[in-house]
């Protein structure tokens, strides 16, 4: 299964969705995302399986986690 | 420290948690990375530590960890909290025990013409202290602060109850929690806080270099300090969310590494026994005091600060005379001439104990002992 990236609003954010993904058994980890995709300089996202992407944006919105768009798949990690 | 006995709590906790140094010392040795500036896995681990810090915070001061802002110490933490909502034309509410990185921030504003201020009594009772208040707010009033608990004396000001009225009358509470932060339980929710203001290195026992400012949800700032931020760099103006809008440049993070063993050091003993435990060396220090002659004590006893002056010595005189006998402890106005007007020391200043858990009953009686022999 291919991986996705979530863009987060900041490091704290990238930070608190790795752990809340973690806590609910989704592998997840922080990555630097490619300034040319955001627009708007060095970010922060997280990386998992596409297959949770769902399941990861229901637990950051019932978090209050602020994110932004999936900027990213790729076939491996 | 041998041969030392260290009464000088208040300016900063001394000997810190063997788990402090262990954990700055493993900082610098083993974690190494700049939190928040890259993906490497130093910096992972950086950022984790940091992250981890914010969570102990924001659970031992009833905060979400978002909202724990580093800065460099409290008076930063106050600055930001003060100028960075402030609003021209505001009105601010401050308490006439308020040290210098409450009062001249406030001065500052006022003397650009962006604020009026008044300070409000608050050495007598709730009652008094909340009437007080409710006297001088005016429809212009944005900000209240209160010094949680008093740099010269043990006073403390009831938050709750002055919390409740911000609440109620939609203020922003601001808190110098600067002494009471480790000693007396706060919770920003339950306190109804919307800026919580504290140094790392008093109560908390971590090292000097950091402090923190705590918010409330509602909490809304304008940055007074640009820089880097770790995110968005082509941005030109500082992240729109908590805590990277507040945190420009890189953070201290070896001073967080310890800040956070400091917090978990304090919670394991509880901080309902730290208090107990201070308690009872004042009580020593009210007793030892009525032995020796001359001596004026200033403000309320029963705390961990306690302030006095000895007819016929300046407190100069005596801090010098104390420091040639291995006892260390603080002289003069102690950046609070606000509160040396309140409790009557104004003319002199005062001499200052500061205690701490870390003292020992032993460490109270040796100073009177010299304290008598002074006379």
């Amino acid at each position: 299964m291919a991986d996705c990236v979530i863009a987060m609003k900041s490091q704290t954010a990238a930070e608190q969705a790795r752990r809340a993904a973690n806590h609910e058994r989704i592998y997840a980890e922080i990555v630097s995302i490619d300034p040319s995709i955001t627009r708007r300089g060095c970010s922060m996202g997280i990386r998992l399986s596409c297959a949770n992407i769902d399941k990861m944006k229901r637990i950051l919105e019932r978090k209050n986690i602020p994110y932004g768009d999936i900027v990213g798949r790729s076939e491996s990690l | 420290m041998s041969g030392l006995i260290y009464l000088d709590n208040a300016a900063t906790t001394f000997p810190k948690p063997k788990c402090v140094s262990d954990a700055v010392r493993d900082a610098i040795l083993y974690t190494g990375g700049n939190p928040g500036r890259g993906s490497h896995k130093l910096s992972g681990k950086a950022a984790e530590l940091v992250y981890d810090t914010r969570e102990t915070a924001a659970g031992m001061f009833g905060a979400k960890a978002e909202n724990v802002v580093f800065t460099m110490n409290a008076t930063q933490a106050l600055n930001f909290a003060i100028k960075g909502q402030a609003t021209d034309g505001c009105h601010i509410l401050l308490d006439n025990f308020s040290h210098n990185a409450v009062y001249r921030p406030v001065i500052a504003l006022h003397r650009e013409r962006k604020c009026t201020y008044d300070i409000y009594d608050a050495l007598g009772t709730t009652e008094e202290t909340l009437n007080n208040i409710r006297r001088k707010l005016c429809p212009e009033t944005q900000i209240i602060i209160a010094t949680h608990q008093s740099n010269i004396c043990s006073k403390i000001l009831p938050i709750r109850e002055i919390g409740e009225l911000c609440k109620r009358c939609g203020k922003i509470f601001i808190v110098d929690a600067s002494q009471s932060a480790g000693h007396v339980s706060i919770d920003l929710e339950r306190d109804n806080i919307t800026s919580l203001c504290l140094p790392g290195h008093k109560g908390l026992f971590g090292p000097m270099g950091v402090g923190m400012l705590i918010s409330g949800a509602n909490a809304k700032y304008n940055p007074i300090i640009e820089g880097g931020a770790g995110i968005s760099s082509l941005d030109s103006g500082m992240p729109d969310v908590l805590p990277e809008r507040l945190e420009a440049g890189t953070l201290p993070l070896a001073a967080i590494a310890g800040l956070n063993a400091g917090m978990k050091w304090v919670l394991e003993i509880g901080q309902d026994r730290i208090h107990a435990y201070e308690k009872m060396l004042s009580d020593i220090v009210s007793r030892e005091s009525r032995r020796v002659n001359g001596i004026k004590i200033y403000g309320k006893a029963g705390g961990p600060v306690v302030s006095f002056n000895i007819l016929g010595h300046s407190p100069a005189k005596i801090g010098e005379y104390l420091s040639s006998r291995g006892i260390c402890v603080r002289t003069g106005y102690h950046c609070a001439p606000l509160a040396h007007k309140t409790v009557g020391s104004f003319e002199s200043g005062s001499v200052r104990i500061g205690l701490s858990y870390m003292n020992r009953p032993s460490d109270i009686y040796t100073l009177f002992e010299s304290l008598r022999e002074l006379n």
